[in-house]
């Protein structure tokens, strides 16, 4: 864990004159801010980089087997539809690597929300902000997938 | 194999690069680059345009993202209890209100606040670090203070955070903005963060960097859904906007306070403009 050293005394001190809250995140608080922090930004890496190397692969498949149009690139769509793009990519479909490598991208924050919502809860034990993220995930999955 | 193709994903490659940097830097995005030049001079309908850049916004926003967070630039707590606020304002933005307020009216609205707001960040241009901040009671009990590391006074930053009731209420509207108008309405986000909470600049960026990217993935299924993400369009834009998002959160880590305000002064100004001119339908 890089660049630790630091890192306590300002949340130390930030803590110290809570009377009322500060039961709820009394424990070792300084070294569980940074889990948080570390976990986050791994999840953020792991995703981009494997959406962006799914969707070079997707692009230089596409490329070899019926390189497109610019007209083809101007239109062709993204196919909304999981199964579809299972298919495909099960087949070596390029558009279909490309597709999926953008759902993946299109994951990532989300990802990172959910990896707030089980550190907040594990590491840290503060249910307010457990509660917070936990609302966020509902919220932006709900839109995600209902709002058209 | 048709060099036509290469070429115009070059171009798009190149836009990309610049949007990555600016939106890492000033905690936007990179829409505010991509979408004008893939509309004005790639011909592309505005909605596509805005389907790749929502994408592109999440890329900077996680690339950007992992990098501020790993040196602890962004305060997580902040990222966390604001974007409570946007993703509800979205909800309702969205669901409900879409149907009453017409896009139209919304921009000339946001058109104005925007250019209202360069008046407390002009008049706060030169100023390094906030002074005789402080945290209010809320803040305290949300246990929003927080350090960082400045790489550029080569010194650790302590800050408060103040008045969290308005910079809830800024990010409401900053959701109901992206939930109508499906954009990250990243720009309010800084705002909240810089004029109502005075946050050291570097973190109100950061930290707004770090949140466009959920508000972003909560807008992209309109845009999925519909139709309007091109994935020849996407691939060079999320490839060559993580890379210039990159090298952007370099050049913050190095900036001062005051000139990353000042990069985000002006982009406020534009986007304020462009606002007021797609509301009133003024046409360049």
């Amino acid at each position: 864990m890089p660049d630790v050293q630091y890192s306590s005394n300002s949340n130390e001190a930030s803590r110290k004159p809570l009377s009322s809250g500060a039961d709820r995140a009394a424990v070792d608080a300084p070294h569980n801010e940074y889990a948080i922090q570390d976990v986050s930004a791994w999840v953020l890496r792991i995703g981009v980089v494997t959406s962006v190397l799914v969707m070079a692969l997707g692009l230089t498949l596409t490329f070899l087997h019926h390189p497109p149009s610019v007209h083809h690139m101007k239109t062709a769509v993204l196919k909304y539809n999981l199964g579809a793009i299972y298919h495909g990519v099960l087949r070596g479909d390029g558009e279909s690597i490309i597709d999926m490598g953008l759902f993946i991208l299109v994951l990532t924050p989300i990802a990172r929300v959910l990896a707030s919502v089980i550190l907040f809860a594990t590491v840290d034990r503060d249910w307010f902000y457990t509660f917070v993220t936990l609302v966020v995930l509902i919220l932006t999955t709900l839109s995600l997938l209902f709002i058209h | 194999m048709d060099t036509a193709a290469i070429i115009w994903i070059l171009e798009i490659a190149a836009a990309s690069l610049l949007g990555g940097v600016v939106g890492a830097i000033s905690g936007l995005g990179g829409g505010i680059v991509i979408v004008p030049v893939l509309t004005v001079f790639m011909h592309m309908p505005i909605q596509q345009a805005i389907g790749a850049s929502i994408v592109s916004v999440i890329a900077v926003s996680s690339g950007a993202g992992s990098v501020y967070v790993r040196d602890h630039i962004t305060n997580v707590r902040i990222a966390m209890f604001l974007e409570l606020s946007t993703a509800s304002g979205a909800i309702l933005g969205a669901a409900v209100l879409a149907r009453f307020l017409s896009a139209d009216t919304l921009k000339i609205l946001f058109g104005f606040t925007l250019l209202f707001s360069l008046v407390p960040v002009l008049l706060k241009i030169a100023e390094e670090l906030p002074e005789n901040v402080q945290s209010d009671r809320m803040a305290k009990w949300l246990q929003l203070q927080g350090s960082y590391f400045d790489k550029r006074m080569n010194r650790e930053i302590s800050y408060n955070a103040g008045r969290v009731p308005p910079a809830m209420g800024i990010m409401f509207i900053a959701g109901i903005m992206a939930g109508i108008l499906g954009i990250g309405a990243g720009v309010l986000k800084v705002l909240a963060q810089e004029i109502a909470m005075r946050l050291p600049t570097k973190v109100a960026t950061a930290t707004s960097n770090f949140m466009i990217g959920v508000t972003a993935a909560a807008a992209a299924g309109v845009y999925l859904h519909r139709g309007l993400v091109l994935p020849f369009v996407v691939v060079p834009v999320a490839t060559s906007v993580l890379v210039g998002a990159i090298l952007g959160t370099k050049l913050m880590e190095k900036m001062s306070n005051t000139m990353v305000r000042k990069v985000f002064a002006v982009l406020l100004g534009i986007i304020g403009i462009q606002m007021l001119m797609g509301g009133f339908h003024v046409k360049i």
